[in-house]
């Protein structure tokens, strides 16, 4: 069921003139944006400003939009454009979608289970899941017996398990202590580092958007008076292992809070 | 937990089989037994082939009933809960008819079915029916949108024209909406247990030689007062384990249901 011979490519994600709209209301109006195959996107702005939504119309949960989505491919070192077609697109909602009547191993398993895997397939690999991801012991759990940053570490291994090009956050960390939060935040850090897929994620933190983004997108309420709703950045210094100690670092967070705040 | 549920049977018995013991020697023996000679004459009663037909009779009626309430019932509303069109159309004939009490319609059964234990079975299933069907629609109709998401996000999109998209119907069905509503429908049978019990009541009080409802009235008309006790002890006794079986299941079948509670 897998498509073996696609799994060494990358997507990349382009996006044009996109335009939603609930009825009346406009809720995301001419947004262009481009990230590279292997790259990384952070989203920030206030809430209800159309981030989820976006993430939705990227996963193609959500659908009637206006512009166009495509997504480009990277094979070796080749770039072109494949309009025909689409990459293996994992999403982790808001509060991780975790099904609380499946155990924490039949949670990680139900990808696979769609996509068609033998039942040892799915074992070996949801075995190496729970081992990359540090929750070895836990298999047998139900997702209420998990702390937040277990269930948040379960939810990326279920995303990251149908080997992916392109994973969608929204709001991972959302719920997340402090403490837990920089931890997690390295933690999806690794796995990219590991695992070689393009990642677009959404969030209400500046510093966390700075830290996980080679890309960063303010987002603004779509009004009237305003033509442009977004602002870009870029981060120079993405994937930097000290980064978060670095005066550049805190620079470019500050920038950002600016652009949000005006 | 077994330890648990023992006792507090075992004390609520005791304290109930006391006032059960003051009322007895307040009305005197005539109209109410008291509850050691009613024991005492149930020991020899269950040892006589007579009283097994009638129990077994009453037990048989019932369970039926039951599987046919639950097999109809559950799927249907499931059905309801899940697809809107159906829904509007079927649902105000379940509306219209639920608040009629069913059991006025047992002459009617009898003339079109014939007195015999199909025209008692199909009654207590009818009755019963409406109970686990409306509940089952209802928790369909209340899963949290999120998971619908959730279950979204994990299928694999093989092309972008979405007509190609495979239809993961029966995996909806078995991975999110059995186990999201099965825990609501099980304690709807566990509330339909009851009514089944005293439709069955209704039911056996006439035209039958047979069941516990027979037994009851047959020696209230004669007076005896002894084995129309033992009658209703023993559906007291029925519904205790009829209770208990649902919970088994629930305990079975919706273990995630109960870690919280641990």
């Amino acid at each position: 069921m897998m498509d073996i011979q696609n799994s060494s490519c990358i997507a990349g994600i382009n996006v044009q003139n996109l335009q939603k709209h609930y009825q009346e209301n406009i809720v995301l109006n001419d947004i262009s944006f481009v990230v590279e195959a292997g790259q990384s996107l952070s989203i920030i702005g206030p809430s209800g400003c159309g981030k989820s939504t976006l993430l939705s119309l990227l996963a193609h949960i959500a659908k009637d939009y206006n512009g166009k989505i495509t997504f480009t491919t990277k094979r070796g070192n080749d770039f072109f454009q494949e309009n025909k077609r689409f990459p293996r697109v994992s999403y982790v909602l808001q509060d991780y979608g975790l099904f609380p009547w499946k155990r924490a191993d039949e949670n990680l398993a139900l990808p696979l289970l769609l996509l068609g895997l033998s039942k040892k397939e799915r074992e070996f690999k949801v075995n190496q899941m729970f081992f990359e991801l540090g929750l070895q012991g836990m298999e047998k759990r139900f997702p209420s017996e998990l702390s937040g940053g277990q269930k948040q570490r379960l939810a990326l291994g279920r995303a990251l398990i149908s080997d992916p090009e392109i994973i969608l956050l929204d709001e991972p960390l959302s719920s997340v202590d402090a403490i837990n939060r920089e931890y997690l935040q390295n933690v999806i850090l690794e796995l990219w580092k590991k695992h070689t897929f393009t990642f677009v994620l959404v969030t209400h933190s500046v510093s966390e958007a700075v830290y996980l983004g080679k890309n960063i997108l303010a987002l603004e309420k779509y009004s009237e008076d305003k033509k442009i709703q977004y602002t870009h950045f870029e981060n120079p210094y993405f994937g930097e292992n000290a980064m978060r100690e670095k005066p550049e670092f805190f620079e470019l967070c500050k920038k950002i809070q600016k652009a949000i705040v005006l | 937990m077994k330890n648990s549920v023992f006792f507090r049977y075992s004390y609520t018995i005791i304290i109930l089989g006391i006032i059960w013991h003051i009322g007895a020697i307040y009305f005197g023996e005539f109209i109410l037994p008291k509850p050691l000679n009613v024991l005492n004459y149930m020991f020899s009663f269950l040892q006589t082939k007579e009283y097994w037909i009638h129990a077994f009779s009453s037990f048989y009626r019932v369970i039926i009933a039951l599987c046919i309430a639950f097999s109809i019932g559950f799927p249907l509303g499931m059905y309801m809960g899940y697809k809107k069109k159906f829904d509007v159309c079927f649902s105000p004939f379940i509306f219209l008819t639920y608040p009629i009490p069913k059991i006025v319609f047992l002459p009617l059964f009898f003339m079109l079915l014939g007195i015999g234990d199909v025209s008692r079975i199909l009654l207590i299933s009818l009755t019963v029916l409406y109970q686990i069907l409306v509940v089952t629609r209802a928790s369909v109709l209340s899963i949290d949108k999120k998971y619908f998401d959730s279950f979204k996000s994990l299928l694999p999109i093989y092309e972008e024209n979405n007509k190609k998209r495979r239809h993961f119907r029966k995996e909806k069905l078995f991975h999110l909406l059995i186990p999201a509503s099965l825990p609501s429908a099980l304690t709807a049978l566990k509330i339909a247990s009851g009514t089944a019990i005293a439709v069955l009541f209704m039911a056996e009080s006439f035209a039958t030689q047979e069941g516990l409802g027979f037994l009851i009235m047959d020696s209230w008309g004669r007076g005896d007062t002894l084995p129309m006790f033992s009658g209703i002890l023993s559906l007291c006794f029925f519904g205790i384990i009829l209770y208990e079986f649902c919970n088994l299941l629930e305990h079975y079948f919706c273990k995630w249901t109960f870690v919280l509670t641990k």
